[in-house]
């Protein structure tokens, strides 16, 4: 049984702003998402004893807040695959052609991606799992999250107008946001 | 009007055909410079990439069979995408997850060592 050390306690609240971070990008609403944060760390607490001592804590938590997204998901959604992103395609409204990206394009194009390519972006691409480690969070195999990562950026490069890196470049927020992550 | 009829029609067959592809690309530029009525790129949804793409592909991962997007893209959008999420991380938590961490803070601090 493993006991909720002062170390897995700090590990927990750290945790905490990532947790939200994923899942109002996952949802795009934050009431939704706090809902979720609230019962994944509820969850998690009352299952501690299903936790493997000295296996990483977050993305346990991770695991736990993405099944209730899924369960709560799986009763309204419709299509499952987007295999030739027609999903995608059909809500596609590129932005203005004026060389300019921001933080409200990618959001908006976020939203309009199948969940599944949606949440393995993230997890890969925003949080910083391994492949590996976002396999295990959405129960899945290693090819198909590399699959789900790549057609993710590709539908938001389609959705977004962008062909070249220098589309994205040339906007300050990006410069912005490089100088924040060398 | 008869232009765009034929522009349209011509969009259908790129995915087939890259000179028609090239084609199109070029009409749409022609009318775009004449016409105030904003014209988008026919782009290449169908799995299909011109062949100056296909070169520069170099993804860190490339998945079986799928046509992967330029390894600089994927950087610019790994920066974009990490904004978007410290920007959501510096939101202030609401109270009622607030007073759930007071109680995991005592819980813990009771508990442990």
């Amino acid at each position: 049984m493993t006991v909720l050390t002062p170390e897995l306690r700090d590990d927990m609240l750290r945790a905490v702003s990532s947790l939200r971070a994923f899942a109002i990008s996952l949802t795009g609403s934050v009431d939704q998402a706090d809902d979720l944060v609230q019962e994944a760390l509820v969850r998690g607490l009352s299952n501690l004893n299903r936790f493997e001592a000295g296996t990483n804590i977050q993305a346990w938590l991770f695991t736990i807040l993405r099944n209730q997204f899924h369960t709560a998901y799986r009763k309204r959604r419709r299509e499952v695959e987007d295999p030739d992103g027609s999903m995608a395609g059909k809500l596609c409204s590129a932005p203005e052609q004026d060389g300019h990206l921001d933080l409200e394009d990618l959001k908006a194009a976020l939203a309009r991606l199948p969940f599944e390519q949606r949440e393995a972006l993230l997890l890969v691409s925003a949080e910083g799992f391994s492949y590996e480690e976002a396999a295990r969070i959405c129960g899945t195999r290693l090819g198909t999250i590399k699959s789900r990562v790549n057609r993710a950026r590709t539908h938001l490069a389609e959705m977004l107008g962008i062909e070249e890196a220098d589309d994205i470049g040339a906007d300050r927020v990006i410069k912005a946001a490089l100088h924040h992550h060398p | 009007m008869t232009q765009f009829r034929s522009v349209k029609l011509l969009t259908r067959q790129e995915d087939r055909n890259p000179f028609v592809k090239e084609h199109v690309k070029a009409m749409l530029r022609k009318l775009a410079s004449r016409s105030e009525q904003p014209l988008s790129q026919p782009s290449f949804r169908n799995g299909y990439s011109p062949p100056d793409r296909q070169r520069k592909v170099t993804s860190a991962v490339p998945p079986q069979g799928e046509p992967a997007i330029d390894r600089a893209v994927q950087e610019r959008f790994g920066a974009l995408l990490r904004s978007m999420y410290d920007e959501r991380k510096a939101e202030p938590i609401p109270d009622r997850l607030l007073d759930l961490l007071k109680q995991l803070d005592k819980r813990g601090s009771g508990r442990g060592r």
